[in-house]
């Protein structure tokens, strides 16, 4: 846990600020989250230029409809995180975006071959392919799928013919898994 | 189902990834409602994406912060706004509006002041102008007070003389006279009705002593007080003014004498 950034503004206090339009309690918000969710972004659109402009288009929503956010459904990285995966999901599936990014053919999903921009993300000597490494080759091809681009399960179930609940199962056990190596469950 | 099922069943990851159902995301708010165990799963996934998306975070480029705070609309009710704003952006605005006000009142005191000064300059530099005619004019008339002053001790003098130079043609009427002091030998000339001669002429005075004519000078038309300073003599018994080439001779021609005097003894 040794070099991460230590944030003292309450999340109660900085939602709260942040919904009656607090620049400065936004910009902190940006500088806490915002290389979490851009490596999110990225590793979806797997484009620099197009991973800026989601990220942007994102924190644009967080700043417009903060007032939306809900304490009792969730934390608000749970919330930001979703409206950028969301954000960068549909920008895969725009006409702009189809000559690029997520093919039809399986072999592109096998978490190997995305390897190479994934190895630009180390962070503390840790990276997407090393964590996946560490998983069942079954878990990882989910996790990977699911966590780190952007599918979701109906899209596995139906390229893939893997039932839900085997797709269900297998994320739970390969994400259990990675919070256990990355030490941080508590 | 059991709250350990439904937390193995996976469902709350999908749930934190945001993929589920609206249905199957109701599910998941109950369970947690009912179940603390669920409700403590959730949160723990939850602090584990996030945790882990913080260990695998990338800097995003820079440009996308600025950007993303240069374009910022705010679209907060103001009321709501203005009180909630942090006390520093509120005070630079009203900074910056003072600043404007302070800088706009600096130009205008800036231009009204060149203004007046520009004008003060303008009177200044025609007091100047004129200030130095009237101490031109007070040296002329301090010289001609000297020269009337120099006139009155010389016409008062014991020993000055005035001899009257009469016209020596029948139809001329010059009438001139000559003071002289007989202690100073100083001669002086007043040139009453005497106009000036032509380009090629000049007026010479002469004075004859011991029957002989002694050179005076020419007459210096170019004063303009009618009393002028000729050279000094003694002896002499009569004054005369004759007509003679520019810069006047040696010896008068006496054909063209216009006055002449004598001093009686």
């Amino acid at each position: 846990m040794s070099g991460r950034t230590v944030y003292i503004i309450p999340e109660e206090e900085l939602v709260r600020r942040i919904q009656v339009k607090d620049k400065l309690a936004f910009e902190y918000l940006y500088d806490r989250y915002s290389k979490a969710i851009y490596g999110v972004i990225f590793r979806i659109v797997k484009s620099e230029e197009v991973a800026s402009e989601v990220l942007n288009d994102a924190f644009l929503r967080y700043w417009e409809r903060s007032e939306k956010y809900d304490f009792a459904k969730g934390k608000l990285y749970t919330w930001m995180v979703n409206i950028a995966r969301n954000l960068a999901i549909d920008k895969t599936r725009s006409k702009e975006f189809s000559q690029s990014g997520k093919t039809d053919s399986v072999e592109s999903f096998v978490y190997a071959e995305v390897a190479l921009p994934m190895e630009e993300m180390k962070v503390d000597g840790i990276g997407v392919k090393e964590l996946l490494s560490k998983l069942k080759p079954d878990q990882a091809e989910i996790v990977d799928l699911m966590y780190f681009q952007g599918y979701t399960q109906s899209e596995i179930e139906e390229k893939f013919n893997i039932p839900l609940g085997t797709v269900k199962t297998r994320l739970r056990a390969g994400m259990t898994l990675l919070r256990k190596l990355l030490n941080v469950d508590k | 189902m059991t709250s350990k099922e439904f937390i193995e069943s996976g469902i709350l990851e999908l749930y934190v990834l945001g993929t589920l159902s609206t249905a199957e995301q109701a599910e998941v708010e109950r369970m947690c409602a009912e179940h603390p165990e669920v409700k403590a799963e959730l949160e723990a996934v939850e602090q584990a994406m996030e945790l882990m998306d913080q260990e695998l975070g990338m800097a995003p480029p820079v440009s996308v912060k600025q950007k993303l705070f240069d374009t910022l609309p705010e679209s907060a009710p103001l009321g709501k706004r203005i009180h909630l704003q942090p006390a520093g952006e509120t005070k630079s605005n009203w900074m910056m509006a003072a600043s404007v006000t302070i800088a706009l009142l600096s130009f205008a005191a800036a231009l009204f002041y060149f203004q007046r000064y520009s004008s003060v300059s303008g009177e200044y530099e025609a007091l100047v102008a004129q200030n130095s005619m009237m101490a031109q004019e007070l040296n002329q008339v301090k010289n001609s007070l000297d020269q009337n002053e120099q006139m009155l001790a010389l016409a008062t003098d014991e020993s000055t003389r005035r001899i009257q130079l009469n016209a020596t043609k029948e139809d001329s009427n010059l009438q001139l006279f000559v003071y002289w002091n007989t202690t100073s030998e100083e001669v002086y000339l007043d040139l009453g009705n005497l106009g000036t001669p032509g380009d090629q002429q000049d007026y010479q005075l002469w004075a004859i002593v011991e029957g002989k004519p002694v050179d005076m000078g020419v007459i210096d038309f170019t004063n303009p007080n009618s009393l002028v300073k000729m050279k000094n003599i003694k002896g002499a018994v009569a004054f005369a003014i004759t007509l003679e080439p520019k810069g006047g001779l040696e010896s008068p021609t006496l054909e063209n004498m216009v006055v002449l005097g004598q001093i009686a003894t």
